[in-house]
């Protein structure tokens, strides 16, 4: 049910926003929402279920609810135009840089716990023909 | 005549309205061209930017109609949890890994658009802004408000920086040989959030999911992390 799905979305947000005032961390709040979801998921408080339905709704459709924020980009233009290198450079660099970071860190660690992994193996292996 | 026209400019009904129907024909452009730098986010903005400017009605107005999406989208953030949730098992099996990658990388990318920027004699204000770039436009809108940059510039940022990546970004995670569907996926949610994501899906479902998990975690970093980053520098 669509209604009740909303109403645990709603009140995550809400706890968020309490939390938020609570701990006077410089945290959105909507951010700590999505903590509490995570956590009362994790905690089994609520079934997936509970969520799944609208949560996947609003997510399937992120990029229409965007549209009149991405809208706002027509205020700065202008900012655009007079400081085009200097938003572009430090843009695309840190998008490049981004990239390579978490690719490379992400796939060297997975290389290393695979192999670990895998070594493990081959250490039975051999002690099994020893015997 | 003009008085219908105020009538109808006046009306949320007619903001509203204008964002979904642009958002719609922005779909079927899509589907029909099947061209990914057509992001429907970029042909409706693009198209709700002319019907402004031909109407002659002001951004703030059309921003007001729109209000309702803008608590919506507030709280889309919070429906990330489902995702992570959902790839808890593969995030057990590779915490460790995905942690880090997604960790060192929104590190990296905001202290490389910090120091470039400093290089460059950007506006600090500018700087602080471009800090969660890489965020899903909910959570970036709250990071940039927290931070003191300008919420509606860290939008304009973070939609060029989807668009980009879901243009650009499997081509450059080839350039740079990360071939691993886990870490591609991660990449493209960790730097370019629900736009790449979209992408990262037609790689595949492992890609997507990865993706998707690696939004959430990347955006909750973010706002963790950068109040503490840009004490640091600032």
């Amino acid at each position: 049910m669509y209604v009740k799905q909303f109403f645990w979305i709603v009140i995550s947000y809400f706890a968020g926003g309490l939390l938020s005032e609570a701990l006077g961390l410089p945290v959105p709040a909507n951010v700590l929402g999505l903590v509490f979801l995570f956590g009362i998921l994790a905690l089994r408080w609520i079934r997936l279920s509970d969520v799944e339905d609208a949560a996947d709704f609003i997510i399937g459709h992120l990029a229409l609810i965007f549209v009149p924020s991405a809208v706002g980009i027509m205020e700065y233009f202008g900012l655009f135009q007079s400081s085009f290198i200097r938003i572009a450079v430090p843009w695309l660099g840190a998008c490049v840089v981004g990239y390579a970071v978490t690719g490379w860190v992400t796939q060297a660690a997975i290389r290393i716990q695979e192999k670990r992994a895998g070594i493990g193996c081959d250490d039975d292996d051999c002690r099994g023909g020893d015997r | 005549m003009e008085r219908i026209l105020a009538l109808i400019f006046e009306s949320p009904v007619w903001g509203m309205g204008l964002t979904l129907g642009a958002y719609l024909i922005g779909v079927v452009i899509q589907q029909k061209t099947k061209i990914m730098a057509l992001q429907p986010i970029l042909t409706a903005s693009l198209l709700v930017m002319a019907v402004l400017s031909l109407t002659g009605q002001s951004y703030e107005a059309y921003s007001l109609q729109n209000t309702f999406l803008g608590y919506v989208l507030s709280l889309s953030a919070v429906v990330l949890a489902v995702p992570v949730y959902r790839n808890l098992h593969i995030l057990k099996a590779y915490w460790l890994p995905i942690l880090l990658g997604v960790g060192a990388g929104s590190v990296a990318t905001i202290v490389t658009a910090v120091i470039l920027g400093k290089v460059m004699g950007t506006d600090i204000e500018l700087i602080l802004s471009m800090i969660p770039k890489s965020c899903t436009t909910p959570i970036a809108y709250g990071v940039s408000e927290t931070l003191g940059g300008i919420p509606a510039f860290t939008v304009a940022l973070v939609v060029l920086t989807g668009i980009a990546g879901a243009v650009f970004g499997p081509a450059l995670l080839n350039v740079l040989r990360i071939d691993h569907e886990i870490a591609r996926g991660l990449t493209l949610g960790t730097i370019s959030h629900a736009i790449g994501t979209t992408r990262a899906f037609t790689e595949g479902q492992i890609c997507g999911s990865m993706s998707s998990l690696a939004m959430a975690l990347a955006g909750t970093m973010t706002a963790f992390l950068a109040p503490l980053i840009a004490a640091v520098f600032f």
